[in-house]
């Protein structure tokens, strides 16, 4: 299925994705050694590293771009991030980091991605290719 | 600009701030009146002021780690673990220093000079600030965070995008207090209701209706600064308070709002739940000052202190910047604090305090502050700044010290 959207930070990357039910910090919600989800989030213990991450919006501290540029350093960070509606940690974490980026998709990417699928983020034709987990199998 | 003719810095600059501006429909970039900077890393710094002498507007400079500190030693950290990312954050510091960025080494700024008036456009690290700035100020900006608020400064620019925009600033969530004494609320009331508030506003601008015009500052403060931590809210008016709410309506523009939110004792219990998480009531650290401590919260804490004696084995850490400190010690009230066995650190971020570089370790952190209490239940950034997560008391000033002197905690 492919999915149109606004783009926040050209680019495109493929993987695969992990859907955060709550709105994400890159300040305290996951272990920058590790890439790890904290314990007090409902992912917990879920891996961001090299996931197309896909949630509603940002949260928290400002210091989350700069995180984001640390995570980037330690390849602990996400491959690319898909939002409902991004705010501007968030956007700036992509833009000066260069993860694509893309938001306001024309269907809702929380209820149509599960963590799992195969992502392919094409930020710079506005475009969202989703592979169900499902019919990957079949394919196997 | 964009063509260079400034420099190789203010054009990478620029490019910066058109492709943000872009990602939010930006038509244009406008004149920046402040901006408040959390030091980027080094190595994009240098790159961003190549051929840049100073910048081309009031700039200060975050907190930062304590481990950035000259209080390494005092606070039992361990001297010898500044890491790599430690040292380029004094590298960049100095940089900044030298384009003429004030050393404020704070997350409230606006206590030595970067105060801003209705109207005024800035470009601020620090959710706090940015929240009390468009709050209670009525000044325009956005989260801004990484490289922003440089590309900012030494552009004088900053694009024209959200809540700088007056049809993004009216309110969307209107707030309501239910069976609530609103002339009793402590610091530690005001924060829970800001965390619960954050959580279900997200990114919408709030309005809080009911609350009394005599509210002093800190406590606007304490109940402002979670919002963005829970959530992403960068506004809330305060009806009858704040420079945009003269009145509920005009805080909404006339317009219906998507959301009421009722608040009653129920909702305050819930969030100081979600902030307090321990399993012995034997505190070991006490750290207040998130935001930074103003003037007449170190003077009421050296009233409450006097003549009393912080508890053998606890440590009672309280944080503000130079200004705030340096008038204090003129007064008095830093001697009262020091010798009842309390420390008074400043350039220094406490919701990020790197409890895992402590010589003798510690475990359970009191505090009054919603924001750090939050954070310190989540080990900050995690292992590589020193994060850990610690047991946490939650409650107000009054009980924090209370805890600090008897060493043990006791709920409100």
């Amino acid at each position: 299925m492919n999915i149109t959207g606004h783009t926040i930070k050209e680019g495109c990357v493929e993987g695969e994705a992990l859907v955060l039910t709550m709105p994400f910090s890159f300040l305290g919600d996951f272990d920058l050694t590790t890439g790890r989800v904290n314990d007090l989030h409902d992912q917990a213990g879920a891996i961001i590293s090299d996931k197309i991450l896909v949630f509603s919006s940002g949260r928290g501290s400002t210091t989350g771009a700069l995180i984001g540029f640390y995570a980037c350093l330690f390849q602990t960070g996400p491959k690319g991030m898909i939002c409902q509606e991004a705010e501007p940690v968030i956007a700036i974490n992509a833009v000066m980091n260069d993860i694509p980026t893309m938001d306001r998709l024309e269907i809702d990417p929380m209820e149509i991605i599960e963590t799992g699928d195969w992502i392919r983020l094409d930020a710079t034709r506005r475009v969202v290719r989703v592979e169900k987990q499902i019919a990957l199998r079949k394919a196997v | 600009m964009l063509g260079g003719e400034s420099g190789p810095g203010v054009q990478k600059a620029l490019s910066f701030l058109v492709e943000y501006g872009e990602a939010f429909d930006a038509q244009r970039l406008i004149r920046v009146d402040s901006a408040h900077i959390l030091p980027d890393p080094v190595h994009m710094l240098a790159e961003l002021t190549e051929g840049v002498k100073s910048v081309r507007t009031l700039a200060t400079i975050h907190s930062l780690s304590p481990l950035t500190s000259p209080w390494v030693g005092d606070l039992g950290l361990k001297e010898d673990t500044a890491s790599p990312v430690i040292e380029d954050t004094m590298k960049a510091v100095k940089i900044y220093k030298g384009l003429g960025c004030f050393m404020t080494l704070s997350c409230a700024p606006y206590v030595m000079g970067n105060a801003l008036k209705k109207g005024h456009v800035f470009s601020w690290a620090g959710s706090s600030g940015i929240i009390i700035n468009n709050s209670l100020f009525g000044a325009r900006g956005n989260r801004d965070s990484g490289i922003a608020m440089t590309c900012s400064a030494i552009t004088g620019l900053t694009p024209e995008l959200g809540r700088i925009r007056s049809e993004e600033r009216y309110a969307d969530v209107v707030v309501r207090f239910q069976k609530v004494d609103v002339e009793q609320l402590s610091d530690a009331d005001m924060g829970a209701i800001g965390y619960h508030i954050g959580a279900m506003a997200q990114t919408k601008n709030v309005v809080i209706d009911g609350l009394p015009s005599t509210v002093p500052f800190e406590k606007l403060k304490y109940l402002l600064s979670p919002m963005p931590v829970s959530g992403a809210v960068s506004l809330c008016h305060l009806t009858g308070i704040t420079p945009e709410a003269p009145t509920l309506e005009a805080a909404l523009g006339n317009r219906r709002p998507e959301m009421t939110l009722t608040l009653s004792p129920f909702e305050m219990r819930d969030a100081v739940s979600k902030l307090s998480h321990y399993t012995s009531s034997e505190v070991e650290v006490v750290a207040m000052g998130c935001p930074h401590l103003t003037m007449r919260e170190i003077r009421d804490i050296a009233y409450m202190l006097e003549g009393r004696r912080v508890a053998d084995g606890v440590r009672l850490i309280l944080a503000t910047n130079e200004g705030v400190s340096s008038l204090c010690r003129r007064m008095g009230y830093n001697d009262i604090i020091e010798k009842a066995g309390g420390l008074i650190i400043t350039d220094s971020c406490i919701a990020v305090f790197p409890f895992a570089h402590m010589k003798e370790p510690v475990a359970r952190v009191a505090t009054n502050s919603a924001r750090c209490a939050h954070y310190l239940l989540r080990g900050g950034a995690g292992e590589v700044a020193g994060g850990k997560v610690m047991d946490t008391y939650y409650g107000s000033t009054r009980q924090c010290l209370d805890a600090a002197v008897t060493g043990t905690w006791e709920d409100a």
